[in-house]
C-alpha cells in the first residue's frame, strides 16, 4: 500500500493508504483524526477512489467524491485529492 | 422550559462509557430521555480511540496490554487520548437537535461554553479553539466529539486535570517516526493541565461546572435507569468491548 498523510492547515490529520493494481487504486483506506457527518459516509469516500488512476487528476479525484453526500470537518474532499497525489507518487 | 437530568455518579469501564453516551444519544434522539449532563468515572486507565483512526498507528498496543490499559473506539470523531481514574474529567452532553446550532463549530463552541466559563471562575484562563479544543495559554487543557443523530446531539469533552505526561507519551504513538528529545518535548509542552492554574480539587471543578451549567437551567439530579444501564451493558459488550 502507497500511504500519504496530510496535516490540514488549521485541520486535522488525514492518512491515506492505497493499493494499486496495473495503475489502478484497487483498494484505499482513509484514516485520521477528523470529523464526519454522517460517519457511516466513509466507506463510500474510499469506494470512490478504487477504481482511479494513479495519474488521476486532482480535480477528477474531487467530483467522485463530491458524489458522496456527507458533511467533511476537520478536512476537505480537496485534502483527500492533495494525499491521493502524493501516495500515487508526485505532484501532476 | 426543558428541565435537564444532572447525572454525576456511576463508575464504569471506557466501553462502558461510550455504551452508556450512545444508549442516552439514542434516547434523547427519541424523546424517551430528557436531555442530560454526564460526568464520567473511570474504574481504570484507558485510551480512547477516534472513530476513524488506526489502532496500530496510535496505540503502544504492547504497552497498553502490560498495563492494562483499556483501549476502545469511540463512535465519535477525533484524536486518541490517555486518561488515568481522577486525572481528567470528561462530561457527556445529550441534547436534542432543535436545542443546538446547525453550524458545526458554533455547536462545539456554545455547548463547552459553560466549562469554559466556570474555569475561568476558578482562575483558569481557558477560551474556546476551534474546532473541538478548549486551550490555555500554556497549551491544551482539553478536546471535545460530535455526533450527530437525527434529531439529538452527543457532545462529549475530556480535559486533563492531572494528566501523567510522561506515561501518555509511553501509551500514545504521538509522532513516534520522528521520536527525537525535541519531539517528545513539544507535544508534552501542548497539554496543559487544570491543576496547573487552581488549587480547586477535581470534584470541586465538577460542581462548578455543574453550578455554571445550571445557572440559566431547570435541572435535577438523576440516575441512570436500570433500562439504561442494561441497555449499555449489551451494547459495551457486543460493541465497545476489544
Amino acid at each position: 500500500m502507497k500511504q500519504a498523510s496530510r496535516k490540514v492547515p488549521d485541520g486535522k490529520m488525514v492518512e491515506l493508504s492505497l493499493g494499486f493494481e496495473n495503475g489502478n487504486v484497487q483498494k484505499a483506506v482513509i484514516r485520521g483524526d477528523f470529523f464526519l457527518q454522517p460517519p457511516e459516509k466513509l466507506s463510500e469516500l474510499e469506494r470512490k477512489l478504487e477504481g482511479l488512476e494513479r495519474e488521476e487528476e486532482k480535480s477528477d479525484i474531487i467530483r467522485e467524491l463530491q458524489e458522496v453526500e456527507a458533511e467533511l470537518i476537520g478536512f476537505s474532499r480537496q485534502d483527500i485529492a492533495e494525499a491521493f497525489k502524493q501516495a500515487a507518487g508526485g505532484e501532476k | 422550559m426543558t428541565e435537564w437530568r444532572i447525572i454525576n455518579e456511576g463508575e464504569y469501564s471506557e466501553a462502558m462509557h461510550h455504551a452508556i453516551d450512545e444508549v442516552l444519544t439514542g434516547r434523547v434522539n427519541t424523546g424517551d430521555s430528557r436531555p442530560a449532563l454526564r460526568f464520567w468515572y473511570r474504574k481504570n486507565p484507558s485510551v480512547p480511540i477516534g472513530r476513524f483512526q488506526a489502532f496500530e498507528d496510535e496505540v503502544e498496543h504492547e504497552y497498553a496490554e502490560e498495563k492494562g490499559i483499556e483501549v476502545v473506539r469511540r463512535g465519535t470523531g477525533g484524536g486518541a487520548m490517555f486518561c488515568e481514574p481522577g486525572n481528567v474529567i470528561t462530561y457527556s452532553l445529550y441534547v436534542p437537535k432543535n436545542m443546538v446550532a446547525g453550524d458545526v463549530e458554533a455547536s462545539y463552541r456554545e455547548l463547552d461554553e459553560f466549562v469554559v466559563e466556570a474555569l475561568k471562575q476558578l482562575g483558569v484562563k481557558a477560551t474556546y479553539q476551534p474546532l473541538n479544543d478548549i486551550e490555555h495559554p500554556d497549551g491544551k487543557l482539553g478536546g471535545a466529539a460530535q455526533l450527530r443523530k437525527d434529531d439529538a446531539v452527543l457532545h462529549h469533552t475530556t480535559m486533563s486535570y492531572d494528566l501523567d505526561t510522561e506515561e501518555m507519551l509511553k501509551v500514545l504513538r504521538i509522532g513516534k517516526e520522528k521520536v527525537s528529545d525535541k519531539a517528545v518535548k513539544s507535544a508534552e509542552q501542548r497539554v496543559s493541565r487544570i491543576t496547573d492554574h487552581t488549587v480547586a480539587d477535581r470534584e470541586e471543578v465538577i460542581q462548578a461546572l455543574i453550578q455554571k451549567f445550571v445557572e440559566d437551567r431547570q435541572f435535577e439530579y438523576s440516575s441512570l435507569t436500570d433500562e439504561e444501564v442494561e441497555e449499555a451493558k449489551k451494547l459495551a459488550e457486543e460493541k465497545f468491548s476489544t
